[in-house]
């Protein structure tokens, strides 16, 4: 099971030169957009984070108002999760099958593909918040993981009124949204056995944009965005009921796709 | 040539994986129906109630209700509308865009270069994928413009009402108050043809070794970065109006707050082919079979 793990680390992340460099080149586009569009604002670290993970705080569509596409917030998501899809299929194609074979237990290649999963999306993101905490330095903008008033409201074009007084990104907060990550990272995989690669990505991306639409404690999405959590704004999510929440739709991906690995014809995965 | 055409069509049209996005296509497209017309209802109900106080029946007032303002790129607001412009590239891409890359792992795209030659095939599969992606695009927006027209009057928008419409000054707008129905066939047909030949570049991305159907992922990925970043390139400068160049929100017609000029579709479009064009010139020297 171990050397299976390593094996994925491998293959999965080590080797895929585009999936290792990808925060490296987003964090600093990621920065001079930030930076050229709001520099007139009083802005920090934590309105970075805001800005890349903050997804759409709430939208009201009675108002008239177009839905403008959380697109930052999607590339960040939707780019790790390309490669989710890409290396199981690549390695049920290849070397994999032999392996599911010569393990001579299913279970094994599918924890180790949820493992992967999980490492796959830590890896990124960590990766990328500490890019993007280098570019801040570089930036000379202050370190602080608490974002002004006037710049959310401004960017998520709210009234300042549904923000916190002091709004504020806690540590336990950029916890539950790794958490996130990791279950979308894990509903993807999931996805996988059920549908191709390129629908399960499709749906997928629908699936993040219907969370970023509604403001709907259900969606796992709606935990991805850090506008949400009850420390920057009033009626967001707080953080025990969404880990609770979080850790169960985990439990459900991996357990699901566990059955339904199973039953998987591996031989007519082509 | 032909009968390689004939049967790159047949193949394209009867497949699941078109069915699907066609599927999901109109979905959304009824699902902006839905939100359109329940929105159009409760105003029609809420001006008959008050009808007396407010407006009398040949009031102008009601010529801001027109499916002009109804069909699925006017509504940047409703969720089916955002879905589906957000959606169809990628499922153009996946409607036909596989086809390539299936037969290029398996090595039956050798066969038929052997039987039709490199020129007829790779022209037949082009226009294959090129039709159906555009179909996927073109067609739930047909589904979702009749079924409005079911339910809203058509009526020419007022210039003097501009709240009530999704266009800021600009050529197109001028259209768009003269021969409205000319405006919506322009953006519909611009979306297919975006779409169309967005699903045409993953055949450009398995040509360019990307193996296996996630190249298929590969043009919507660059559109994402590009619909972000492109922004930052030609304009960074928030004092200044902005022109809409960002791919997803071109491909609607409903301009918010910038400025869409004709220059920026034509350039997108001609940028796209001539790209296409390059890369299959430069392919077809490399290439041995």
């Amino acid at each position: 099971m171990r050397r299976l793990f390593w094996f994925d680390m491998n293959l999965g992340i080590w080797k895929k030169k585009w999936f290792l460099l990808f925060p490296f080149l987003l964090a600093p586009l990621l920065m001079l957009q930030f930076y050229f569009h709001y520099r007139l604002l009083s802005i920090n670290f934590g309105s970075l984070l805001m800005y890349v993970y903050g997804g759409c705080a709430h939208y009201d569509p009675t108002f008239g108002q177009a839905f403008e596409l959380p697109m930052a917030w999607m590339i960040v998501i939707l780019l790790p999760a390309y490669y989710v899809l890409t290396y199981p299929v690549e390695d049920l194609l290849g070397s994999g099958r032999d392996i599911v074979v010569r393990c001579g237990a299913r279970w094994k290649w599918w924890l180790s593909k949820c493992a992967w999963a999980v490492t796959s999306a830590v890896y990124f993101h960590v990766m990328l918040l500490l890019n993007l905490l280098v570019w801040t330095r570089i930036f000379d903008l202050p370190i602080s993981l608490s974002a002004d008033r006037t710049f959310l409201s401004v960017y998520f074009r709210l009234e300042p009124a549904v923000f916190q007084k002091t709004p504020r990104i806690t540590i336990s907060g950029i916890i539950i949204l790794m958490l996130a990550f990791i279950t979308l990272h894990l509903i993807a995989l999931c996805l996988l056995l059920f549908l191709k690669e390129e629908a399960s990505f499709a749906l997928l991306a629908g699936y993040l944009l219907l969370s970023a639409y509604f403001f709907s404690p259900w969606l796992v999405g709606h935990y991805a965005s850090v506008a949400r959590a009850g420390t920057v704004m009033y009626g967001g999510y707080h953080v025990i009921p969404a880990a609770v929440y979080l850790l169960v739709v985990c439990l459900l991906a991996v357990g699901i796709g566990f059955w339904r690995f199973r039953f998987y014809d591996i031989l007519g995965s082509e | 040539m032909k009968k390689i055409l004939r049967m790159e069509l047949k193949k394209a049209f009867w497949n699941r994986w078109f069915f699907f996005s066609l599927t999901l296509g109109l979905i959304a497209a009824g699902l902006s129906c839905y939100d359109k017309l329940s929105a159009f209802f409760r105003e029609m109900d809420y001006l008959k109630e008050n009808l007396d106080v407010i407006l009398k029946v040949d009031d102008p007032v009601y010529s801001g209700y027109t499916v002009y303002n109804h069909w699925i790129g006017s509504s940047g607001e409703s969720l089916g509308a955002r879905l589906f412009y957000f959606w169809i590239p990628l499922l153009a891409s996946i409607s036909y865009g596989w086809s390539y890359a299936e037969e290029h792992f398996l090595g039956y795209d050798k066969q038929i270069v052997m039987r039709a030659g490199r020129g007829a095939y790779r022209h037949a599969k082009r226009i294959a994928i090129f039709l159906t992606g555009s179909c996927t695009a073109i067609l739930p927006q047909i589904f979702n413009i009749i079924v409005i027209l079911c339910f809203v009057p058509v009526r020419t928008p007022m210039s003097y009402l501009n709240t009530m419409y999704p266009v800021y000054p600009g050529f197109l707008s001028r259209i768009y108050f003269t021969v409205p129905a000319l405006y919506v066939a322009f953006f519909v047909l611009y979306s297919g043809v975006f779409c169309g030949l967005t699903a045409i570049f993953c055949m450009e991305a398995v040509s360019f070794g990307k193996k296996g159907k996630m190249a298929v992922l590969i043009p919507f990925v660059i559109l994402m970065l590009l619909d972000q970043f492109l922004p930052l390139l030609l304009q960074n400068d928030p004092e200044k109006p902005h022109v809409l160049i960002r791919p997803f929100s071109m491909m609607t017609g409903s301009i918010q707050a910038y400025t869409l000029g004709v220059v920026p579709i034509v350039l997108w479009i001609t940028a796209m082919a001539a790209l296409i064009f390059v890369l299959e010139r430069w392919k077809k020297k490399e290439e041995l079979y």
